[in-house]
């Protein structure tokens, strides 16, 4: 069965018909379809105006959940680790980014210094990336290692990776890395331990590559009406509004009146431009820029296959929960779904549960 | 429990480059196995409607969506029959180039497209994020097609080999990065691509190098039109039963008009007499082509 379905014939086309001029009156003639579909000249169709309407539709799916589960995994792992780069128009400098981890509480008393590999001075890195440091490598065609030391009060971290120079083409000869760890105390003391890294670094992960940093270049104004906020400038005392005082909160400058008058009375809170007029109505100004990278995270993604045409991850809802103890003040309830035997019913339960040995 | 509903099927705003439309053609039902197959081009035939005064968008420039205009070009639809009109979505045919992973995730597998080997008209398409949405379907290197298989787009970026040292050398790893600004090759992830958890070794088929493929958008459901070309319909017996007639007394000309009084048919009337002038048949004959125009309705009943 067509999803549509026409039927063309003479009565539903005439508009078409062949006209003859008798004694200067027109007189539409025609027969069957036949006649229209070949009475044009050289026998050709008489309709060539015939068209149909039609309704096109589209089922659209949904293309799946996406979550940064890939990248932010890799990244967590991370103590230790640095890229680098260089460019063809200057083959011989070659950039260092830092992508040691720079929010781990434990690494705050980390120092990093790094050995270029040609025997130049040991040089300290205080900076992560985005952030870079250079350095320039005689002009030879020569391979050197680079080693990025982490001195921390549990040990030092060595992580070395071979350049080639002169900087040509995208080929990484050692892609991942070495990561070199010598304990300070323990068995393994001054005893060298090494893994390879799994995270080269060298996905696209700026918001550039986004498709959606279109932010204007010259900010455009956002207003509209509001309710009056006025009363967040209220300062102690009397007079309880003046014009030009800041407001502080939280350590920060909240706002301030700036013109008061019998028609309105303007004020600003928090780079927000507010106008309480006479009658009661407030408008504010604002500029916007649209996205722009200050607000807009770059974060790889990949697609959970299983969610495919999934809107929102899964949640698993029970009303069953146990109390394990007071080991923070964030772990006083957890779910049942963490207790899965007899052993842990027992342990996290502390005696809730009065279980008793069949005998 | 949900939180709502949502429809999934939305007006079509397509462009008639997006779509092929094939023709079959039968003269009638029961020698179906006669049948012509043709291409059609749909952007001279097939014409979205626009937005006016009345509809409410912007007049001339917006696409009112889902509305279409198709013209039934006279050169094609010059016999009787039925013909039947497939409407799909248009059809990319390029070679896999190389099937990798990304070198900084190398769990997400992909298929990699050289762009030299795209047709210039849908070269636009392979552009970052282009292809998403778009459906691969493969062909066996016999040029037939693996049916009821095919794999979904879910990204495309532009992509630059990177080189990895393996331990077995006779093996060439390959990866790919991506990169930005335009490049030839674009690399784009499929679904399905992982392995089932319950077991991760069964990476499923998104195609091999140098393997063909069928690339096609998903912007519109296809769909099926049958125009039936036919010498008369019910309206033909009601011009024949209802319409107005003359009967030219002199000649025998016998006229049947349409309700426009256009003249519908025309028909000779006479008898057939033997030597002693017995009348033995009534008769009345068409006049075929042969109209006499004299026998306007206008000017026998003016």
């Amino acid at each position: 069965m067509a999803d549509y379905n026409f039927i063309v014939s003479p009565e539903n086309v005439e508009r078409d018909l062949s006209v003859v001029n008798s004694n200067g009156i027109s007189v539409g003639v025609y027969s069957g379809m036949s006649q229209i579909v070949s009475g044009g000249t050289y026998g050709t169709s008489l309709l060539t105006g015939l068209t149909v309407n039609i309704l096109l539709t589209q089922s659209a799916v949904d293309a799946g959940y996406y979550t940064p589960f890939d990248g932010a995994v890799m990244q967590k792992d991370v103590v230790s680790n640095f890229i680098f780069s260089s460019t063809t128009s200057d083959p011989y400098r070659v950039y260092v980014y830092n992508t040691s981890s720079e929010f781990q509480k434990f690494l705050d008393l980390s120092k990093y210094v790094i050995s270029w590999g040609d025997g130049s001075q040991l040089q300290a890195v205080t900076a992560y990336t985005p952030n870079s440091i250079s350095h320039v490598y005689p002009s030879a065609s020569k391979t050197y290692t680079i080693t990025l030391t982490q001195t921390n009060p549990w040990g030092v971290i060595k992580v070395q990776k071979n350049v080639t120079l002169p900087y040509s083409v995208v080929t990484i000869y050692n892609q991942q890395g070495t990561a070199y760890f010598t304990p300070a105390g323990g068995n393994w003391f001054g005893t060298p331990v090494s893994y390879d890294y799994i995270f080269s670094g060298d996905a696209v992960n700026v918001v550039s590559a986004q498709t959606t940093n279109n932010f204007e270049q010259v900010p455009f104004i956002v207003s509209g009406i509001t309710t009056s906020r006025v009363t967040e400038l209220a300062l102690y005392g009397s007079p309880k509004y003046q014009v030009g005082v800041p407001v502080i909160k939280n350590g920060e400058i909240w706002g301030a009146i700036t013109n008061i008058s019998a028609i309105y009375t303007a004020y600003t809170i928090t780079g927000i431009n507010f106008y309480d007029y006479a009658d009661g109505t407030s408008i504010f100004f604002q500029e916007s820029s649209g996205f722009t990278d200050s607000n807009l995270t770059a974060v790889p993604i990949t697609k959970l296959e299983s969610l495919l045409k999934v809107m929102d991850q899964p949640q698993i809802q029970t009303d069953v929960f146990l109390e394990r103890g007071k080991n923070s003040a964030y772990e006083r309830v957890q779910r049942l779904g963490e207790v899965d035997n007899l052993g842990d019913l027992l342990n996290y339960g502390y005696g809730f549960f009065n279980v008793q040995k069949a005998p | 429990m949900a939180i709502g509903s949502y429809g999934t099927i939305r007006p079509s705003d397509v462009s008639p480059q997006d779509v092929d439309i094939i023709m079959a053609y039968t003269p009638t039902r029961d020698v179906t196995d006669n049948y012509t197959l043709t291409s059609l081009n749909a952007q001279s035939i097939l014409k979205p409607y626009f937005n006016n005064s009345e509809t409410g968008g912007n007049a001339g420039v917006e696409v009112l969506g889902g509305l279409y205009n198709l013209t039934l070009p006279a050169e094609q639809f010059n016999a009787l029959g039925i013909y039947t009109l497939y409407l799909r979505p248009a059809q990319i045919r390029t070679v896999i180039t190389d099937c990798g992973v990304l070198s900084a995730l190398p769990n997400v597998k992909g298929i990699v497209i050289d762009l030299t080997n795209v047709p210039v008209e849908y070269q636009n398409k392979f552009v970052p994020q282009g292809l998403v949405g778009f459906r691969v379907e493969y062909l066996n290197p016999d040029g037939s097609k693996i049916p009821n298989f095919f794999r979904v787009i879910t990204s495309s970026f532009f992509c630059e080999p990177v080189v990895t040292n393996e331990v077995n050398t006779t093996q060439k790893s390959v990866r790919y990065r991506y990169v930005d600004g335009s490049a030839n090759l674009l690399f784009c992830t499929l679904s399905p691509s992982s392995s089932p958890t319950n077991k991760p070794n069964a990476t499923p088929f998104i195609g091999q190098p140098n393997q063909s493929i069928i690339i096609s958008n998903t912007f519109f459901n296809p769909i099926s039109i049958e125009i039936e070309m036919v010498e008369y319909d019910i309206s033909s017996l009601a011009i024949a039963l209802y319409g107005n007639q003359t009967k030219s007394i002199d000649d025998g000309i016998y006229t049947i008009y349409d309700a426009q009084n256009n003249i519908y048919r025309q028909y000779n009337l006479y008898e057939i007499r033997d030597q002693f002038n017995a009348l033995l048949y009534e008769v009345r004959q068409s006049r075929g082509t042969n109209i006499d125009f004299s026998k306007n309705f206008t000017n026998i009943t003016a």
